[in-house]
């Protein structure tokens, strides 16, 4: 049965309301808009419902009872609800209660000076909670030293699989590839200059050098910074981190202190394989594109690439998988409770890791420039 | 006889090779609270999962008003689920939307409300478990109690003529489990809503129970049925009599 809601003004000023059919929301309910402006538009003398045709209700009808009551109380209008439902009028009256107690009304939007003040102390706060952080790492890691720290020998090798042989796959894609392009965009110059073997000095210093420090990093970023975050984060949700420090067991030492060692201990692992698949796709194209041998490129390689490049870039390797670490697990313990806090954490750890790799690159490259290396 | 709204027949669930419960068999009839007693761990909630679908079950079948659940088509169970409301044990709100909009979300894409009405219905459902002025705040402001309480309200929104009660009084004072108590209550008698809730809170099973199964994790069954009030006084099984703090528990 159509559910209708017919509006009649009757003469001595009584507005009737009249509903019949069934009232499902999972059907098309009449909208309580026209009976709202017939009360605008002239104000009757009261408002009575009328329910003698209907055949079944819902909380459609409430929702209409509700906001006709609504508005006659905001104009002193009289409502006669009584031909409702016995049990609409019930669950209106226990909706009518007063709360238990009262809700906190919303935080009015802050003005502008107020706002910068407030970033700006946020700021301040987030470099003070980062320090704090560093403390609590350096701490963790010294008494790991000297074998004092609550580290599970267990949650280290598992980080170190996680984040060394898992990983391989993906930088293994990314540092040949990374080997590829750089090949490819040496030759285009080098071949005018008929200086076709010095890709082989370009990818093999390149790489070795800078970048695939770098791009392990970033692919270590995503992939396992994330991933630290987001667990730590999971676990900040569930209470565990609570847990932990209520047993005076340090969540830094226990959780943190692991998967920074693990990363920062595989990162140059990770960057001696992709140096290696990186010179070999630039081998690839140098052999089959460029007409060089096999030998004369591998020879080239190892001509051009130093013991301070190799050292220099798997040093900076472990600095960038310190930095990866400690972005992912600080955003991570520091996440909300929330699932949305947490995939925010994530996000941060990523951005935030991204961003301290690249300000290292830049700062190693002026100190190695300074060094003459 | 009241109609049959769940008919549970020879239902066996578990993880795995292990068995939780074996050869379960029960009716919900409509216009039931129906709860699904038990000790910790002895398999409620589960039971409960699979009797929304979802879970598969090792064996047996779970039909709601003659259809099947374990065996029908995609299309069917979405039917089917279309008619629930769920309260989950941990409440399960959206994180990142208030309360009120926790609450809209069925109402904007199920119902055919417009967008001020549903407004309204939200607000309402939200002041019928007390939350009345709250409706601007994020579930991570409030506390476990009052996210139960919004959750409660998201599962009624729809007004679902089955409505699945997870553990609703967990985490609440008692005054506020009195208060829940009586929308379950009155929800069901308004409404004709069928109840289903798992829940080991004595008091609450006693107050708003109409039928119901013990389940006991050592014999892996159900070990008495019907309501909760008679088990108390009149089961045979003393484990019942005990479970339910009557005539001869120690």
């Amino acid at each position: 049965m159509e559910p209708t809601l017919a509006i009649h003004r009757e003469s001595d000023g009584t507005l009737r309301l009249v509903v019949a059919g069934a009232w499902r929301l999972h059907g098309k309910v009449p909208a309580s808009a026209p009976a709202l402006r017939a009360l605008v538009e002239r104000a009757p003398a009261r408002v009575v419902f009328d329910a003698a045709g209907l055949a079944a209700w819902d909380g459609s009808l409430l929702a209409l009872a509700e906001r006709v009551g609504a508005a006659c109380a905001a104009r002193g209008i009289p409502v006669d609800r009584s031909a409702l439902p016995a049990g609409a009028l019930r669950l209106l009256e226990h909706a009518e209660r007063p709360a238990e107690r009262p809700a906190p009304s919303p935080v009015p939007r802050a003005g502008l000076f107020a706002r910068i003040g407030a970033a700006t102390l946020a700021a301040a706060a987030s470099i003070y909670d980062s320090l704090v952080f560093i403390g609590d790492l350096a701490r963790a890691l010294g008494r790991w030293v000297t074998g004092r720290a609550h580290l599970r020998r267990e949650d280290l090798l598992v980080q170190i699989q996680m984040c060394g042989a898992q990983s391989l796959g993906i930088v293994t894609l990314v540092s040949f590839l990374v080997g590829t392009i750089l090949a490819f965009a040496g030759a285009i110059e080098l071949r005018v200059f008929g200086a076709d073997i010095y890709v082989a000095d370009l990818v093999g210093v390149a790489l070795v050098r800078e970048l695939a420090a770098l791009m392990t990093a970033f692919v270590v970023a995503g992939r396992t910074g994330a991933a630290f975050a987001a667990e730590l984060g999971s676990m900040s949700v569930s209470q565990e981190l609570d847990a932990l420090v209520t047993l005076g067991i340090s969540p830094t030492e226990l959780l943190v202190a692991p998967r920074v060692l693990a990363l920062t201990l595989m990162m140059p692992l990770l960057t001696i394989y992709a140096d290696v698949v990186g010179v070999v796709g630039g081998g690839i194209v140098g052999v089959s594109m460029l007409g060089l041998s096999p030998e004369l490129y591998a020879g080239q390689t190892l001509k051009a690439v130093t013991a301070v490049h190799l050292w220099g870039g798997l040093g900076k390797a472990a600095v960038y998988g310190l930095l990866v670490a400690a972005a992912g697990c600080r955003h991570g313990l520091r996440s909300g409770k929330s699932a949305a806090a947490v995939g925010k954490a994530a996000t941060q750890a990523v951005v935030s890791g991204i961003v301290q790799v690249i300000a290292a690159c830049g700062i190693f490259a002026v100190i190695f420039f300074e060094l003459g290396w | 006889m009241k109609d049959v709204e769940i008919a549970v027949d020879r239902l066996t669930i578990g993880y795995g090779s292990f068995v939780l419960l074996n050869e379960l068999q029960f009716d919900v009839h409509r216009g039931d609270v129906f709860v699904i007693m038990g000790g910790s761990g002895s398999g409620k909630s589960t039971l409960l999962r699979h009797l929304m679908g979802l879970d598969e079950p090792m064996g047996g079948d779970i039909r709601h008003r003659g259809l099947s659940l374990t065996h029908g088509t995609a299309e069917e169970r979405r039917l089917i689920s279309r008619r629930f409301g769920v309260l989950f044990q941990s409440g399960a709100l959206w994180s990142g939307m208030t309360l009120e909009e926790n609450v809209m979300l069925p109402i904007v894409e199920l119902a055919g409300l417009p967008n001020e009405d549903a407004v309204t219905l939200a607000r309402m459902k939200l002041a019928l478990v007390g939350l009345k002025g709250f409706e601007h705040l994020y579930p991570s402001e409030l506390s476990g109690g009052m996210q139960k309480r919004a959750a409660l309200a998201r599962a009624i929104a729809l007004d679902p003529e089955l409505l699945f009660l997870d553990e609703p009084s967990a985490g609440l004072d008692p005054p506020t489990t009195r208060h829940i108590d009586e929308l379950i209550l009155e929800l069901r008698e308004s409404l004709g809503v069928t109840i289903v809730v798992v829940t080991h809170e004595v008091a609450s099973i006693l107050r708003i129970g109409t039928n119901g199964i013990l389940i006991d994790a050592a014999t892996r069954t159900v070990i008495g049925r019907g309501n909760p009030r008679d088990l108390r006084s009149g089961s045979g099984d003393a484990r019942v009599r005990e479970f339910l703090g009557g005539e001869g528990a120690s």
